[in-house]
């Protein structure tokens, strides 16, 4: 069976593509995203029945139930606003380390499996479940797994010391850590593994930002300014990108989402022309804004190099397949999640990329979704 | 934390069931399930022998170590580890058999000791790869050609390698290239892998694939290994390990400045990239799918290595302030790209082509093996033989064979300055048959020459914005408004080299953008003061002022009188679109004249546009103004056939050879030709003015039937505002300014000899022109004070003559008297003309021209004894109180002609005042829409009456066309003048009449002044059409056919095209003119007198209106008018 990324990606291939109709094309993305990716409450409340086995009609007050059984403080979940948030008002939670927390939290009080706290993320959350590179998520996991609760979870999380050990420098074996993990059997093994691969686990940006650098400096070629001369500033970049004139000396105005059609996992978070410049920013900004100007810079190279490189008889697929490759590549040096299609907002990238002219398709869509006021 | 033996330690192992000791020595790496070292012994020789050793230490098995002791706290884990340690052993051992790959397997002992297994292998042979620092690419494409069979060899055995670097495998180089690979626990089968019972691979880091990192086991393949061969290849020649980068389907290496690739072929760049591209892909896809493919790429790279004759490339840098070109740039490659051989860059000299074909061949390097540069000189054979191939010690009579072979696809060849003629150089065809991409730059222009795989493109001038930013550049001028800078530009045109110069000039100058736009505004050749400019072209450095540059890059001097004279045309009909024919019309020029033409286009020295106008550019115009100086003088032809064009224009009216095209020809070729002149251009001012001073003269001395009056129709009036603006806005040498004010005189005082009808109208010129006749005599009085002294006398004679002149050569002249009489008295000498004239006005004579005068009178006919008189002017109000009390008109003017007691002239004079009282009250066209068909009948046979006493034998139609030319008048006696006098009335009418119907319009309509003068443009078609067609048929009562046909020919066509224009255009207002037009057409044929040619003129157009009219009808349309 395929995967649900697989399904994703076939059904972009389903999608209608009329590069010259954004307005048409946009209203087909949109009313796929919002039919495809089903609400985070609608798609929680799906794995909550799937675990107990019948539909439960209340499913907060499940939540409730559970969390008491499992000795857990629902508050660690979600508060009693974000609930009805999550379950009446459509909306999703916000793509953030502690928001990853909740839902692991929240798995250990549905009692679920690996494989059914994966679902909970892929279909509900719409992220990539254990990011084994988080030392916490890999205790997660390794709890999970094996059976233990979230306070077993907590007290390991606790008692992880990585500035005060010796690491090893066997640092290629990252991706696979989950499966060296999957045969660690103690806990004081798994706190030697989280200590000696300190390096692998480490969370900072850095990397990624290093990373940002690199594609912006690779993207400013492209940009043309109005006087038709190169402009290396992070507004004109961020305005060659999206399309959109931003206001504002140094485009510190924020763009705004006119249309609010499209779900919370792209417009959270949304790149703006600081996210290009910050130091500091959150996880997911940071992703975002990544993917953003990398695929700028891919697409604005496919154009540039007329597909050069492409395979002239199955043009989209290969430069798609080229993408998503390069892309990966770029993730996994940045210590991200990789390319997922089960994110709209990683799928919203991809699809552009499967079409003739990924950077018109995606300004289409900017010009949709933050139209200008007027 | 794993505790790892020491450097020094010495440990003892059981191999083979033999003691062994070996000291370690370094430790090499640190895995996850071993850790490795190297170490060495002492054999039984005494001799030293070098080892890798691997000790099973797993880094997450429980494990502590007691010196050099290993003690496992689990033994089932030991068992566990020990098994999967001795089976990667096991692998090594069985290929160690096999045939293909045995030999390049190191030897390995499974050793026991320290309560673990060792993997002990000999490695005295070699050394580790990563030790060894090769000079050569050529050593490093060996090594790697023979890691990359070892490897395939691998492959073909059923294993993947998983984990090739330069730590896992010796290199020996004694006595050819070989290869040991040790550390092969990394070793996998490819039937498991296929299978599936592979979960995940070991692998480095830095060498490894990305479905590795992935983990994505079934991308795993051949081409996994290719990527390792591809990084570690990439990590001997780049010196860093791969990056992110470097996998990327654009990815593309800078390998300039890359020691290994100094003096050896080029070509091999491109090879090695490839490679890189080929093995370093992100995706397995992208790679080469088996190193059957990888070792055929890595032999090509050795070989070509290995080739010691190559061409060296000899680009040089980028001009310094190179901008823009974008597009040109684009072109170029685009036509390279699409299969083009050669591309030749064409344009005008200093427009920046030679740069541009630098910036193309270092923007693509990466796209070419070799990129040569040669400046053309003599011819192609000669140039050929200065590209230096590396290495060549022939005969320099063989080069070309050698250059033939190595000049391919992958080879671009810059041949720069090709201004040679187009047939010039034979060796080109050759040329262009090798297998090399050629890029020209020239002036000459080769579009026509070449097709299919040769283009040519064109460069213009920068855009605005790259201007700027080229003149900011080099002129560090941050201050100056960008409009500013492109003024200033605008006088070189934004040519390329120019703004370089001024740029440099401003910068060397100090001086402001002001200073040097007043400065140069006059030409370039004002800056021949302004400090010297450093500058590079062509490769030269040169050190002079602006003029001198632009002079060494176009020598004027160098041409043959042919070409100087092309120029010299050219220059004076830039104010026009000149294409072949028309220069030919225009210049009447020889077929070697034309032929220059083709050659200096072809060069580069005149400019097509669309390849089909002729113009030259400013700089080129500049030269030729100053060197070649280009007048109507010495274009003669040019003059003769504006001053022809002119005559047919004015004299439109009563030239009846001349047809409506041939008029509006005329017409379009005076408008541009004036209306484009640009006068602040002292050179354009200088040719203009003495051209009119020209026709002044040409006037003067009777060569000229043309009038430079003030006729609002006159081509000449637009120029006179344009002239006369001049003297209020720019600075003008005073005897510039005298000229000026001298042709507005001239212009006024040829006013005086025009009358209207309209009483009103006369009254308000009458007051004009004295002021006006008063106004520029005094303000040239004023400006020839402002002259040299030497020539202040003359110039005064000059405007002194000039009126008398006019005002004596006036049958009835209206010039204020006291006006004149003083300027006589004031300059007696300046009277040129006879006693006649000096009677006429009024000027003071002696006895003796009293006399004389006397004497004249006497034979004169008595109406023109005595001039007109207060008594005369009383009898002809009389005379025509009683025309128009008589009952009958017609009988009144008939017996008036058939008056046998009187003189023709006097009869005819007679019938004149009759028509001028039948005419003289009514008031513009509302005069002809208020006739009856009854006044018209008259109008009409009085006419005739008038005709047939006038057009008897005596007077040739050929008399007629001279009235215009008042100097005759002189000349001739009374009788004709007379006679002469009267015809001319019946034409002025007729004229008077259209004339001050069209100016009533256009002043109606719009302000005359600023408008296109062609005053077909101007009507609004709704409003009058139909008044015209009224009035046209008012017309034919009274005129004959023939002088009305190309009048209405005229309005029609002027209509039509004004029509065409309009959103709701419909032909059917035009069915009336056509049928108008039609029966003027008939009617003009069944005149007297008309030429036979006319007549089937006159049948042909009456046949196309018809045909015009059966279109209409069939179209059914409902006509009303």
């Amino acid at each position: 069976m395929k995967s649900y990324t697989s399904q994703q990606e076939d059904k972009i291939w389903g999608l209608p593509i009329y590069p010259d109709m954004y307005e048409t094309d946009y209203e087909t993305i949109s009313s796929f995203i919002n039919t495809t990716f089903r609400s985070f409450g609608e798609s929680l409340a799906a794995v909550i029945n799937k675990k107990a086995g019948k539909v439960i009609d209340e499913p907060k007050k499940y939540i409730e139930e559970t969390c008491k059984a499992a000795n857990i403080d629902i508050s660690e979940i979600a508060s009693r606003n974000t609930f009805k948030n999550w379950f009446s008002a459509g909306m999703r939670p916000k793509k953030s380390e502690s928001s990853r927390k909740s839902m692991f939290v929240l798995a250990f009080a549905l009692g679920l499996s690996v494989e059914e706290t994966e679902e909970l993320f892929s279909k509900a959350y719409l992220d990539r479940a254990f990011n084994h590179r988080d030392y916490k998520e890999l205790i997660y996991y390794y709890c999970i797994n094996r059976g233990m609760p979230y306070s077993h979870a907590k007290r390991l999380i606790e008692m992880v010391n990585i500035d005060d050990s010796n690491p090893t420098d066997a640092t290629v074996y990252t991706i696979m850590i989950k499966s060296d993990v999957d045969t660690i059997s103690e806990d004081g093994e798994l706190l030697k593994y989280i200590e000696n691969h300190r390096h692998n686990l480490s969370l900072n940006n850095k990397r990624a930002l290093e990373l940002l650098e690199t594609y912006k400096e690779k993207s400013y070629p492209f940009v043309e300014s109005k006087d038709g001369m190169h402009d290396k500033s992070a507004k004109s970049l961020f305005e060659a990108i999206t399309g959109q004139e931003v206001k504002g000396k140094k485009g510190t105005t924020t763009l705004k989402f006119k249309d609010r059609s499209l779900p919370d996992e792209i417009r959270i978070n949304f790149p703006q022309v600081h996210n290009l410049t910050d130091k500091e920013q959150s996880y997911e900004e940071l992703r975002k804004t990544l993917i953003l100007v990398f695929s700028y810079w891919f697409w604005s190279n496919l154009a540039a190099n007329n597909y050069e490189y492409i395979d002239k008889d199955n043009k989209l697929a290969d430069a798609f397949d080229g993408y998503k490759d390069e892309l990966n590549m770029v993730l996994l040096e940045a210590n991200m999640p990789l390319l997922y299609l089960g994110n709209p907002y990683d799928w919203m990238f991809a699809y552009c990329t499967y079409t003739e002219d990924p950077l018109y398709t995606f300004q289409g869509i900017m010009d949709v979704v933050f139209g200008s006021e007027e | 934390m794993r505790k790892k033996l020491e450097i020094g330690q010495q440990i003892t192992l059981i191999c083979d069931g033999t003691e062994k000791q070996f000291t370690i020595k370094k430790l090499i790496g640190d895995g996850a399930t071993c850790i490795a070292y190297e170490a060495s012994r002492i054999n039984s020789n005494g001799m030293t022998e070098h080892y890798r050793i691997k000790e099973c230490y797993p880094y997450d098995a429980d494990i502590s170590r007691n010196e050099l002791e290993l003690i496992w706290v689990d033994e089932a884990e030991k068992k566990k580890y020990f098994e999967r340690f001795k089976s990667s052993y096991q692998i090594t051992n069985q290929l160690k058999y096999e045939e293909t790959i045995g030999n390049n397997i190191t030897n390995a002992m499974l050793c026991e000791g320290n309560g673990t297994v060792y993997s002990v292998m000999e490695i005295n042979h070699a050394n580790v790869y990563s030790n060894i620092k090769e000079t050569s690419l050529e050593k490093i494409l060996d090594t790697i050609l023979v890691l990359t069979k070892v490897v395939g060899n691998l492959h073909k055995n059923g294993y993947l390698h998983l984990d090739i670097k330069p730590d896992n495998f010796l290199v020996s180089y004694e006595p050819n290239t070989n290869i040991w690979l040790f550390d092969v626990d990394s070793l996998t089968s490819i039937a498991e892998l296929k299978a599936g019972s592979i979960k995940s691979t070991p692998y480095s880091f830095s060498y490894a694939a990305p479905e590795q990192k992935f983990n994505e086991i079934s991308k795993i393949n051949f081409s996994t290994d290719i990527f390792a061969i591809g990084a570690v290849l990439f990590e001997r020649i780049m010196h860093t390990c791969i990056s992110v980068d470097d996998m990327s389907v654009f990815a593309d290496w800078n390998l300039d400045n890359n020691s290994l690739f100094d003096d050896i072929n080029p070509k091999i760049k491109r090879l090695i990239k490839n490679i890189f591209r080929k093995t370093l892909a992100v995706s397995p896809k992208r790679r080469y799918k088996t190193t059957d493919e990888l070792v055929a790429a890595i032999e090509l790279a050795l070989k070509t290595v290995q080739e010691k004759l190559f061409i060296v490339s000899n680009i040089p840098a980028n001009a310094a302030h190179f901008i823009g070109r974008e597009t040109e740039l684009a072109a170029i490659h685009n036509e390279f790209k699409s299969g083009q051989k050669a591309v030749f860059i064409h344009g005008f000299g200093g427009m920046g082509k030679s740069s541009l074909a630098v910036a193309y061949a270092n923007k693509h390097k990466d796209d070419y093996d070799t990129a040569i540069f040669l400046k053309y000189k003599d011819s192609i054979k000669e140039l050929i033989t200065e590209i230096n191939i590396q290495n060549y010690e022939g005969l320099e009579f063989d080069k070309n064979k050698v250059l033939h072979k190595l000049l391919d696809k992958n080879t671009l060849l810059i041949i720069d300055n090709f201004d040679v003629e187009i047939d010039q150089d034979e060796y080109l065809d050759e040329l262009l048959q090798l297998n090399t991409n050629i890029l020209f730059t020239s002036r000459t222009d080769f579009s026509s020459v070449y097709g299919e795989d040769v283009t040519q493109i064109d460069i213009s001038k920068l855009a605005d914005n790259e201007l700027i930013k080229l003149f900011r550049n080099i002129s560090c001028d941050n201050s100056s408004s960008d409009k500013d800078i492109v003024e200033l530009l605008s006088l070189v045109e934004g040519h390329t080299y120019a703004v370089e110069l001024l740029a440099l000039q401003m910068a060397a100058s100090g001086c402001s953008l002001k200073e040097l736009y007043s400065k140069i505004a006059n030409g370039l050749d004002e800056l021949y003061g302004f400090e010297k400019v450093r500058t590079r072209k062509d490769g030269r450095i040169v050190k002079r002022t602006i003029p001198e540059i632009i002079r060494a890059l176009f020598n004027v001097a160098k041409l043959n009188e042919e070409r100087k004279q092309v120029l010299r045309n050219l220059y004076l009909l830039k104010f026009l679109y000149v294409d072949k024919d028309t220069y030919r019309k225009y210049t009447k020029a020889t077929t070697t004249e034309i032929n220059a033409l083709n050659d200096l286009t072809e060069l580069g020295w005149v400019r097509t546009t669309n390849n089909h106008w002729y113009s030259l550019h400013p700089l080129v115009e500049e030269l030729v103004s100053n060197d070649l100086h280009p007048s109507m003088e010495n274009c003669e032809s040019i003059y003769n056939y504006i001053q022809h064009e002119i005559r047919m224009c004015e004299c439109f009216d009563i030239y009846s050879e001349l047809d409506e095209h041939s008029y509006n020809n005329s017409i379009s070729f005076l408008c541009t030709f004036f209306n484009n002149i640009d006068l602040h251009e002292k050179n354009n001012r200088n040719i203009l003015i003495n051209w009119l001073l020209q026709t002044i003269r040409d006037y003067d001395d009777e060569n000229s039937e043309l009038c430079i009056g003030r006729s609002e129709d006159s081509v000449y009036t637009p120029l006179y505002r344009k002239i006369e603006l001049l003297t209020q806005t720019i600075d003008l040498e005073p005897i510039e300014k005298f000229n000026i004010y001298y042709i507005l005189l001239y212009s006024w005082l040829l006013e005086f000899q025009i009358t209207y009808l309209d009483i009103e109208q006369q009254n308000h010129l009458n007051e004009l022109r004295e002021n006006k006749l008063k106004k520029y005599f005094n303000l040239s009085i004023s400006v020839i004070q402002q002259c040299d002294n030497s020539i202040t006398e003359e110039l005064l004679d000059k405007v002194y003559s000039s009126i008398l002149f006019i005002a004596g050569s006036m049958i009835m002249p209206s010039f204020p008297k006291e006006f004149i009489v003083n300027l006589y008295l004031e300059r007696p000498h300046t009277w040129q003309l006879g006693l006649i004239a000096k009677n006429r006005l009024g000027l003071p004579l002696s006895v003796e021209e009293q006399k004389e005068i006397d004497d004249v009178n006497a034979n004169l006919p008595d109406v023109f004894k005595e001039g007109y008189t207060d008594e005369d002017i009383e009898a002809e109000k009389e005379f025509k109180s009683a025309f128009l009390m008589s009952k009958d008109k017609v009988q009144f003017v008939r017996e008036l002609s058939e008056d046998s007691e009187c003189a023709p002239v006097t009869r005819a004079s007679l019938i004149g005042d009759c028509k001028e009282a039948f005419f003289g009250d009514f008031q513009f066209y509302r005069w002809f829409l208020s006739f009856s068909d009854e006044d018209w009948k008259t109008i009409q046979d009085i006419l005739n009456i008038e005709e047939s006493l006038l057009f008897s034998d005596t007077y040739e139609q050929s008399e007629f066309y001279n009235i215009h030319d008042h100097n005759d008048l002189i000349s001739q006696n009374s009788v004709e003048q007379c006679v002469v006098s009267v015809m001319r009335q019946q034409y002025d009418i007729f004229e008077n009449i259209i004339n001050n119907i069209l100016i009533y319009i256009k002043i109606e309509l719009t302000d005359y002044v600023n408008a296109d003068w062609h005053w077909s443009r101007i009507i609004d078609l709704n409003n009058w059409q139909r008044i015209h067609y009224r009035l046209i048929r008012s017309f034919i009562n009274i005129n004959k056919a023939s002088f009305i046909l190309p009048y209405i020919l005229k309005i029609n066509s002027g209509f039509y095209e004004y029509a065409k224009l309009q959103s709701d255009f419909d032909e059917k207002l035009f069915f009336n003119n056509y049928k108008l037009i039609s029966e003027l057409a008939q009617s003009a044929y069944f005149e007297k007198n008309v030429p036979e040619k006319y007549k089937l003129e006159y049948m042909d157009i009456e046949v196309e209106y018809e045909c015009k009219m059966d279109e209409l009808s069939e179209k059914n349309f409902i006509l009303k008018v």
